[in-house]
This record gives structure tokens, C-alpha cells and sequence, in this order.
């Protein structure tokens, strides 16, 4: 990543932030799809983001954190975009294969519709650690850093979300028992 | 059951294989450049050139923050032309006129804004119409309150916190903002009066990604995300503004499937609260309209038997109606209860679960009672012609009167396929004026927010850019 580019972004230099902009455009995308799961949405949060990174730019302190930034900034506009999303709303699209996953290698058969529907159980934040992790290829080291969230935050969201990925692939619905009993009314 | 070593390569694999290759980039970049002249870029640091954007009202001087790094006009004001501790802050407003010092000149700073308890007559309780105040809203995340009438603006909160999302208390005379990133669970929410005095956090750092101050105006109602919670949605908690009381825990996080929720992860709460006390809450799944008493001890499930014709359904956006006698939602047809296949329209009930009926001939998200009860406001996104989306290929705010279920589209907020990135309005929203008359609409952040005649339907647009959609300040009835 080319420091000189962001600086000169920084001073407001739209040609720089162009060629900024077109090296990181499949990447924010990419990563925006693996949170939306919807394309069509993901192409605006990449675009929005990228106009959230050039209006925010200049307060970025370091431009070798270029990368991570852009990432906290592309989160945001994530969670915005998911906000306004029917919840039961997938992207039919997404379903690339009928194939099911892992068979071979596990000998279980991971169906993708399962993994879709449990992954659109997940919140945001937790969707963000496994899309950052796994489909970015981040160690969960990398992932805090880059999100901004203590390490042991990066543990419990991947861990939990990997849950309910693992409940989705059961028949049975998970019960409100396994909410913490100190989580329950307060009165 | 699976196990965590056989998942993990699989969703590795499963979410490379649904992330594809990258698309769309040159054309992706050619519209991000097309709008980046019309950003403008923020400033690194707090700074006097921030202050200059500002224009002549502004009520702060151009050195960096206090001690606490923020700042509250009348902290800034060097000799105030009349005395002002005899008056609350928001009559100070109105009634002083403020000398202040701004970059070596004099200026006299006319009084704003109206006060919501000036007049004789008593601010109008929130089950009815009220008048229009002054409106709060942010930029560049500093909180403004702006005159609609006379286009004047104030800076109330400046300093380097990044504050979003500010909204009048009930009895418009507070207002409470968010201050911080939330996604590093660092953010909180602070209520100031309406002229910046007196700030106070109201919550602890975390996520509060939705809030509402209830009817009373005694406290916010915040779902919240917590970092340390081991759930997949929000949590509804209650916090009193005057801080004299742990928050209370209303509504936990509930099974998050099926449906999870309405308010999940962000899920707008405030019509989720009955007005005018807040003694139910509306909650359930997407499959289930649930009213729970405030201290959640009773459940009633309202209308599962009526809704039935409409399998498979799924609910979302309800909205308890101004007096609280009745609820409105939007129904759609689920299959699968994991596919969106269309909508059924706009549904209202009766607060005990009586009398259901659809009004409206479409979709309508977002239900948003008018202030007199009389119509929602809902908006109507044309479908894409992908099966199984609802990405907006025009959307458009249709206003439905609830006695004859006659519709009203609101042509000024029409917003025309995607051509123009984003989703338009859907990104900030739209919501009524206090006497119903007007709604105000932001179509995206950044921009300036349209104020629009319900009767008339003409539009006209704000003199301020913002970055939320602005909050309009209750007052007496003139």
C-alpha cells in the first residue's frame, strides 16, 4: 500500500484518492459481501465507505493503517446497510453451488443453505470477526487490531458466532436457556 | 453434531466460494469519484476551520476545547447583553440577545430558537399534536440546533468527539446525542439542554445502537449491543437520564431464530414503547406480535389466530399509534421464514388484539404514526426484479390515512432506481413534524434534509447539510 497516495488523499489530492480507491475497491467489496451476503448491498457499502474514507482520511493519524482503517470504516457502513434490511433477506445469488461443503474431507455434509441461514442469524459484529478471519485470511491478532476490539472480544465473537453456525446445521432450535441467567430481567 | 474442526474449513470455504471475484470495480470507482467533489473532506483536528464553516452565528471561539475538549456556547459567551441565570437555558435562547467574541469581532448573536415552555399554554402531552419547534442535528460530528424558519443554526456541542444522532426529549427541552464509535464499543449517550449546557453521560462506553427517550421523557430506552454479552442480538436496557438508578434490563436478548427479535442488532426502538407512560413493550419474533409488560412478568401474543390467512408471514416495523391504542406493522410473505417473497401491506390492530385489519395497498416500511394518530407514514420501495430481494429500484413515502386507508405518495421523496448510489432515503429516514403538518426527510447523510407539506406535497430543502435526520423540537401550540 502506497503511504504517498493516502497522504496526498489526505491534502485532498482526488486523483491520488482514485488510485487509492481502485486498489482497494475488491477488497472492501469482497469483504462487504461476505458480511451483507448481497451483493447488490455490498456494492453500495463499498461505495459509501470509500466515500466515508475520503471524507474521514485526513483524520487518520498513521496512513500505514490505511488497511485497518478502511476496514473499521467499511464495518460501519456494514452495519448501517444491515439495518435496513429485511432480516429474512437473503441473496439468492450468493448460493453459487449446490454442492454441499466439507463432505470429502469430513465426511459430514455441511449444506450451504444451512450455513447461509445461520450466518444470517448473526449480528454484524460477530458476522465481521469470521468475514475479517476466515475469508480475509486475518489472524485473530490482526482481527482486533484492525477492528479495534480487545483480542479476548475477537475470541468470544468468532467463538460464538462459530455457535450458532454449528446450531444452524442441527434441526433444532436453540432455547432462550441458553441466555446467561444474569442476562435475564432485571426488575 | 458438527464439530468446531469441521466447520471451521468449511465456512472458510463456504464464504470464499458466495464472496466470488471482485466486479464492478471500474464502474464502482467511477460513481464513488462522481459524488467525492460534492464531499467535502473533514477536518484532521478540531479546528478554527471548522469554525469558519460555521458561519457568523457561531457561538464559540476558535481555540481548541477546555480541559474536557468540548464546547458549550454559553461557556463561550463573553458578556451576555442580559443577565440569564433567572431563566432556564432554553428560555436564555430565546430571550438574550449574546455578544460574543469571534475572531476579534463583535458580533450580536440573535436569540434561535423558541421555547418549549414560553408561552402561556402548556406543551401539549405526547399522545398529541404540538408545535414546531427548532430542529437538532449533527455534522461532522459536532450537535447544531437549527431554526427551519429562519434557516439560523447553533453550534451546541463542538469539540473532537465524534457526536451523531442527536434527539429532543419529549418536553424539547434536552437533548440526547451519541458520542463516540460505537463499533469500538466506545460510545455513549450524553443529554445536554437544548443549548449544550450541562452535558452528562447517561450511559456507559459500549454500543448503544438504537435509543429513544421514553414518553416521559425520564430516561432513554437503549437497545444495546454488549461486547461482553454471548448473544446475536441487542438488548433492550432502560436508563434515567438522571442517572439516580442502575439501568434496568428490560427486554434480554431473545432466541434468535426464528426471526430474533425486532429489535435485534439495531432495530428502532422507540416505537416499540406504548406511549404516553411506557407500561408495554412490543417484542416477539417476526412470526409473533408480543406485548410485554414493562417488567416483562406478563406476555399477551395479539392476533396469532387473525394473521393466519396470511402463512407464512412475518412481521416487522410495528408501531405502537401516539395514544396507544393501537399498532400498526407490516406484514410480509415469508417462505421458508427465510426468504423475503414479498409484501402483504401495511396492518393495523387494536392495542388488545382486536379488530386487524390491512390498510394500504403495498409494502410500507418504516411505520411512523402522525402525531394526531390519523396516518402512518410508511415507505414503499419498488421491487428489483431479483427474486428474493428488496433492493430499491424506487422508493417513495406513501402517507395512509388509517379510518379510509386512502394513500398519499409524497413525490418530493421519491427516489428514482440505482442509478444514484446507495438506497436513498432508506440510509437516514423521514419523520413527522410535532402538529403533523410537515415530515422531514434526509435522504443521506451529508446532504441537506427536505422539509415537506403534507397537504400540499411541495418540498423545500433546509440551508444546512446534515448528517443525521434531524429531530424536531415539541413546543406549545401557538
Amino acid at each position: 500500500m502506497d503511504q504517498d497516495l493516502v497522504q496526498r488523499a489526505q491534502r485532498g489530492d482526488q486523483r491520488a484518492f482514485e488510485t487509492l480507491a481502485s486498489q482497494h475497491y475488491a477488497r472492501l467489496q469482497k469483504a462487504a459481501i461476505g458480511i451483507l451476503r448481497d451483493r447488490h448491498v455490498a456494492e453500495d457499502a463499498t461505495q459509501q465507505a470509500l466515500l466515508d474514507i475520503w471524507r474521514d482520511i485526513r483524520r487518520l493519524r498513521d496512513p500505514a493503517r490505511f488497511e485497518a482503517w478502511s476496514y473499521r470504516l467499511l464495518v460501519r457502513v456494514c452495519y448501517a446497510e444491515s439495518r435496513r434490511m429485511p432480516r429474512w433477506a437473503p441473496e439468492m445469488a450468493m448460493r453459487t453451488s449446490e454442492e454441499p461443503l466439507a463432505a470429502d474431507a469430513f465426511g459430514v455434509v455441511i449444506d450451504r443453505d444451512q450455513l447461509e441461514r445461520g450466518f444470517s442469524r448473526l449480528s454484524v459484529d460477530h458476522r465481521t470477526v469470521i468475514v475479517i478471519h476466515h475469508l480475509m485470511d486475518m489472524t485473530l491478532e490482526q482481527v482486533a487490531e484492525t477492528l479495534g476490539i480487545p483480542r479476548g472480544t475477537v475470541y468470544s465473537r468468532l467463538s460464538r458466532a462459530m455457535d450458532v453456525l454449528r446450531a444452524a446445521m442441527v434441526p433444532e432450535v436453540p432455547t432462550p436457556t441458553s441466555i446467561p441467567a444474569q442476562q435475564e430481567v432485571v426488575p | 453434531m458438527t464439530s468446531l474442526e469441521q466447520m471451521t474449513p468449511a465456512v472458510k470455504t463456504w464464504l470464499k466460494g458466495t464472496a466470488g471475484t471482485p466486479y464492478g470495480v471500474e464502474e464502482g470507482v467511477r460513481r464513488v469519484m462522481a459524488r467525492v467533489p460534492q464531499t467535502k473532506q473533514r477536518s484532521r483536528w478540531w479546528p478554527p476551520s471548522t469554525i469558519q464553516s460555521i458561519g457568523i452565528r457561531s457561538h464559540i471561539t476558535a481555540e481548541p476545547a477546555t480541559s474536557s475538549h468540548r464546547v458549550a456556547w454559553p461557556a463561550r459567551v463573553s458578556r451576555p447583553v442580559m443577565a440569564r441565570p433567572v431563566l432556564r437555558p432554553a428560555t436564555a435562547i430565546l430571550t438574550v440577545a449574546l455578544t460574543v467574541t469571534l475572531g476579534g469581532t463583535l458580533l450580536v448573536v440573535p436569540p434561535l430558537s423558541p421555547d418549549p415552555g414560553a408561552a402561556d399554554a402548556a406543551l401539549p402531552p405526547v399522545t398529541q399534536p404540538a408545535g414546531n419547534g427548532v430542529m437538532t442535528y449533527a455534522r461532522d460530528g459536532d450537535i447544531f440546533v437549527g431554526d427551519p424558519t429562519t434557516g439560523d443554526e447553533t453550534l451546541i456541542v463542538g469539540g473532537p468527539d465524534d457526536d451523531s444522532s442527536p434527539r429532543f426529549s419529549p418536553d424539547g427541552t434536552r437533548i440526547a446525542f451519541l458520542r463516540g464509535d460505537p463499533t469500538l464499543y466506545d460510545a455513549r449517550l450524553v443529554v445536554v439542554g437544548m443549548d449544550g449546557s450541562e452535558p452528562h453521560d447517561v450511559t456507559p462506553a459500549g454500543w448503544p445502537m438504537e435509543f429513544a427517550w421514553t414518553p416521559d421523557g425520564s430516561a432513554l430506552l437503549v437497545n444495546e449491543e454488549l461486547a461482553e454479552l454471548p448473544s446475536v442480538g441487542g438488548v433492550l436496557k432502560l436508563y434515567e437520564v438522571a442517572g439516580t438508578s442502575d439501568p434496568r434490563t428490560l427486554v434480554p436478548p431473545l432466541p434468535f431464530f426464528p426471526g430474533g427479535p425486532y429489535f435485534d442488532d439495531s432495530g428502532p426502538v422507540a416505537p416499540m414503547v406504548r406511549p404516553p407512560d411506557g407500561d408495554l413493550i412490543l417484542s416477539g419474533d417476526y412470526h409473533a406480535l408480543d406485548v410485554f409488560s414493562r417488567d416483562l412478568q406478563e406476555r399477551t401474543t395479539l392476533a396469532a389466530g387473525a394473521l393466519e390467512p396470511y402463512e407464512p408471514y412475518g412481521i416487522s416495523w410495528p408501531a405502537w399509534s401516539p395514544d396507544g391504542s393501537m399498532i400498526a406493522f407490516e406484514v410480509d410473505r415469508v417462505e421458508d421464514r427465510n426468504a423475503w417473497t414479498g409484501s402483504l401491506g401495511t396492518f393495523v390492530l387494536n392495542a388488545d388484539g382486536s379488530g386487524l385489519r390491512r390498510i394500504g395497498t403495498g409494502e410500507g416500511i418504516g411505520a411512523s404514526w402522525s402525531p394526531d394518530g390519523s396516518r402512518i407514514a410508511v415507505g414503499r420501495v419498488r421491487e428489483s426484479d431479483r427474486a428474493g430481494a428488496t433492493l430499491a429500484a424506487g422508493a417513495v413515502v406513501v402517507i395512509i390515512d388509517i379510518a379510509t386507508g386512502a394513500e398519499q405518495e409524497l413525490e418530493a421523496t421519491r427516489v428514482e432506481g440505482k442509478a444514484e448510489m446507495g438506497r436513498g432515503w432508506l440510509h437516514e429516514g423521514w419523520s413527522w413534524s410535532p402538529d403533523g403538518h410537515s415530515m422531514v426527510m434526509l435522504e443521506r447523510h451529508g446532504t441537506r434534509p427536505l422539509v415537506i407539506d403534507v397537504e400540499t406535497g411541495e418540498a423545500s430543502e433546509l440551508p444546512w447539510e446534515t448528517d443525521s435526520l434531524p429531530s424536531w423540537q415539541r413546543v406549545t401550540i401557538r
